[in-house]
């Protein structure tokens, strides 16, 4: 069947018998699961694998792309990585952009879905839809930048490369798959990779999809990017996201000490007012992108005499600096490049270590070295979790096992949802956020929920939950599901006047379908619920939805206001469950799991 | 009588400085007329962030750093801190 914006076909690769199966998608599937995120999550559900250990030889791994890849719209270069997680055994979707989703898309399907273990570890090249798996040589333990760096050496240029870290090797349970020096970063994938004996994978191809009106496309795009610079994104382009280190701080919004404070005396020195005075280099652009929000630092304090600059993200900056304690932005810097290398989420790296951190505080721990503050501490932590080596070994599972090792009550102040570390948004002091972390379903996630956006705006009051908070929560869960599929960067989001509309009206232009803004909200809400699915199926509680009891008893130091109710908490997760159309406790109705259409085996009517 | 105006990210680039304080005649004022204070002020911070009397739709303010508000008739009560930044948090 012929498609504008899809091939119309998934390959499914067994790693262990080398098969490869062209496998149909139907209209109908893409229509609900547009691409990306819904895709990668309907092709997990059709695999059964939510019954799967995450790193057994049986689970998937889906590597999805959307019909917007390869168009002229800015931001569309991304593609999701989707797999349970072996850090909450959720599941888990993680994004990252660039040429690895062009390339990918262009080597002839819409996702890859890989299963069963490579015999040794392997590169799995995919050559215009031609697969071929190739034993690593030389590249085992070597960082993700000089990995893809040598892959090209050997490979060529025109070939679009991700990889895994020892990170990922060493199965550290949240190692990030990397590309072009973005990162899939949150939940682990890169140790689901690790676990199938692959440290790369690259693509090219040259197997465009056509659009169903390309002249309209055309404009539409040239107008897109017009309005992509506008007031809404100046703050990505001029100074990057971490630019809400100062804002955060002030609002006492800004994680420190394993959240046991909202506020950081050092802050100045790790806004990018003070850092870019002499350690900014450049900006850079994803593919296809029109913002270019990628701020690159320089290690020294010459940048002509740096051989490698370091992309700084707002949630790098958070983790590895207040939340550790850590004042100096050469050494958050450092350990930025140090995760990046070695294929770590700094978020879950700056959580567990700064867990570990208040457990010592605490006498809980016996790891005297590892102080609040102490830069060295830092990156010494950091080699031994990618490394596995000494106390490395149990900051490699996360906070929430580290915490169930450690006893003593300490899953109290574990900072995590679901096993996934709190992102850089504290939140006593942004409720509507807490909500949306409780009852995310990869865990607490910013970027999946997105209702810190409730929170900075006049519709809420930040630091209280309240009614009407549920289905603001809901609103921003659904929006950033769709924007996910299609894919397009959350930094657009401001420029939508009406983002539904907007959506529908790309989509008509790529496929030609006759979709509406309100088919798309259902099926962003659809999306939700089949990821709720999808954790039903491997296990999920009701009791899963809720934050650390720390955020319940204590208030934060410096703003005695802020603490969150959990009877509260509880009547709006009951609201949201109940909107959603869920049971009152977060289960799918049975009509709703039968209208959802997977059997127990995965098949899905309109495969 | 006084408000102290604290400026974020962009507004901050453009005015040159982090912090403004503003002479108010009255026990109060209103968000439109300190943006308009702001304008003479910083004409640069004004093209880039307000729109007369209104902040642009990618700026937001914060009174305290408590509530966020946006409509320029939001009364402001001399003694106040009004924070100017970005409306996007993404981080």
């Amino acid at each position: 069947m012929s498609h504008f914006g899809y091939h119309g076909h998934y390959l499914r690769i067994d790693l262990e018998t080398e098969q490869v199966t062209r496998v149909p998608l139907g209209t109908e599937v893409l229509r609900r699961y547009v691409g990306g995120s819904g895709l990668g999550t309907h092709l997990l559900l059709r695999e059964n694998a939510a019954t799967h250990e995450p790193l057994a030889r049986e689970s998937a791994l889906v590597f999805a792309f959307s019909p917007l890849v390869g168009s002229p719209l800015t931001t569309s270069a991304k593609f999701a990585v989707v797999s349970k997680s072996p850090l909450t055994d959720r599941i888990n979707d993680s994004l990252a952009s660039s040429g690895f989703a062009m390339a990918g898309k262009q080597s002839g399907c819409d996702a890859l879905v890989l299963v069963g273990r490579a015999r040794q570890n392997s590169v799995l090249l995919l050559n215009d839809g031609r697969f071929e798996l190739l034993p690593v040589r030389g590249l085992a333990g070597q960082g993700t930048n000089q990995t893809e760096r040598m892959l090209r050496e050997q490979l060529g240029d025109d070939w679009q490369i991700a990889s895994i870290g020892p990170a990922g090797e060493n199965l550290v349970r949240y190692a990030t798959i990397s590309h072009a020096g973005r990162h899939a970063g949150r939940g682990g994938s890169g140790a689901v990779m690790g676990a199938k004996n692959l440290k790369a994978i690259a693509v090219r191809g040259s197997q465009m999809t056509t659009w169903a009106d390309a002249d309209r496309l055309n404009a539409y795009a040239k107008d897109l990017a017009r309005r992509s610079l506008g007031p809404e994104t100046v703050k990505y382009r001029e100074l990057g996201t971490t630019s809400n280190m100062l804002v955060f701080n002030r609002l006492h919004a800004l994680p420190t000490r394993n959240f046991q404070q909202g506020s950081f005396a050092a802050a100045d020195q790790l806004a990018p007012e003070t850092l870019a005075v002499k350690r900014v280099t450049d900006r850079a652009y994803c593919s296809a992108c029109t913002i270019g929000c990628e701020h690159r630092y320089s290690l020294e304090e010459d940048p002509a005499t740096d051989s490698e600059s370091v992309r700084l993200e707002y949630e790098n900056v958070f983790a590895l600096g207040p939340l550790c304690g850590i004042e100096d932005g050469h050494a958050v810097l450092k350990a930025s490049r140090m995760c990046d290398q070695y294929g770590l989420d700094t978020v879950s790296t700056g959580g567990t270590i700064a867990f570990a951190m208040e457990c010592v505080q605490r006498g809980l721990l016996d790891v005297p070295w590892l102080r609040f503050g102490d830069s060295e501490a830092l990156w010494r932590a950091i080699d031994w979790i990618a490394n596995r080596r000494e106390i490395g070994d149990q900051l490699a599972e996360g906070s929430r096992r580290m915490a169930a090792w450690v006893g003593q009550d300490s899953l109290v102040f574990a900072p995590q949802v679901k096993g996934l570390e709190i992102p850089g948004y504290e939140p006593r002091a942004l409720q509507t956020m807490a909500l949306g972390f409780a009852v995310g379903t990869r865990g607490a996630d910013h970027n999946r929920s997105s209702a810190y956006e409730v929170d900075f705006s006049e519709r809420v009051d930040r630091r209280n939950l309240q009614e009407g908070s549920a289905a603001l929560a809901i609103e921003t869960e659904d929006k950033a599901a769709l924007m996910d599929s299609l894919i397009l960067c959350k930094f657009l989001r401001g420029v939508f006047q009406d983002f539904y509309q907007e959506a529908a009206h790309m989509l008509q232009l790529i496929t030609g379908w006759d979709v509406t803004a309100s088919e798309l909200k259902s099926c962003a809400s659809h999306m939700v619920s089949a990821k709720k699915l999808f954790n039903i199926r491997a296990g999920w509680h009701p009791c899963e939805d809720t934050l650390p009891a720390r955020f319940f008893q204590e208030a934060l130091d410096d703003d005695r206001q802020t603490k969150i109710s959990q009877s509260r908490l509880g009547e709006l997760i009951e609201s949201y469950n109940q909107l959603r159309g869920w049971t009152r406790e977060g289960y799918l109705s049975p009509q709703q799991e039968q209208e959802m259409g997977y059997d127990e085996s995965g098949h899905c009517p309109g495969d | 009588m006084f408000v102290l105006v604290e400026l974020f990210g962009i507004p901050r680039q453009r005015a040159g400085q982090a912090v403004v304080k503003l002479e108010v005649c009255e026990e109060s004022t209103c968000l439109g007329n300190i943006v308009l204070q702001l304008t003479k002020l910083f004409p640069d911070l004004a093209e880039e962030c307000f729109e007369g009397r209104r902040l642009q739709t990618g700026y937001i303010a914060s009174i305290g750093g408590k509530t966020f508000v946006r409509s320029p008739d939001t009364k402001i009560r001399a003694g106040e801190s009004l924070l100017v930044m970005s409306a996007d948090s993404g981080g």
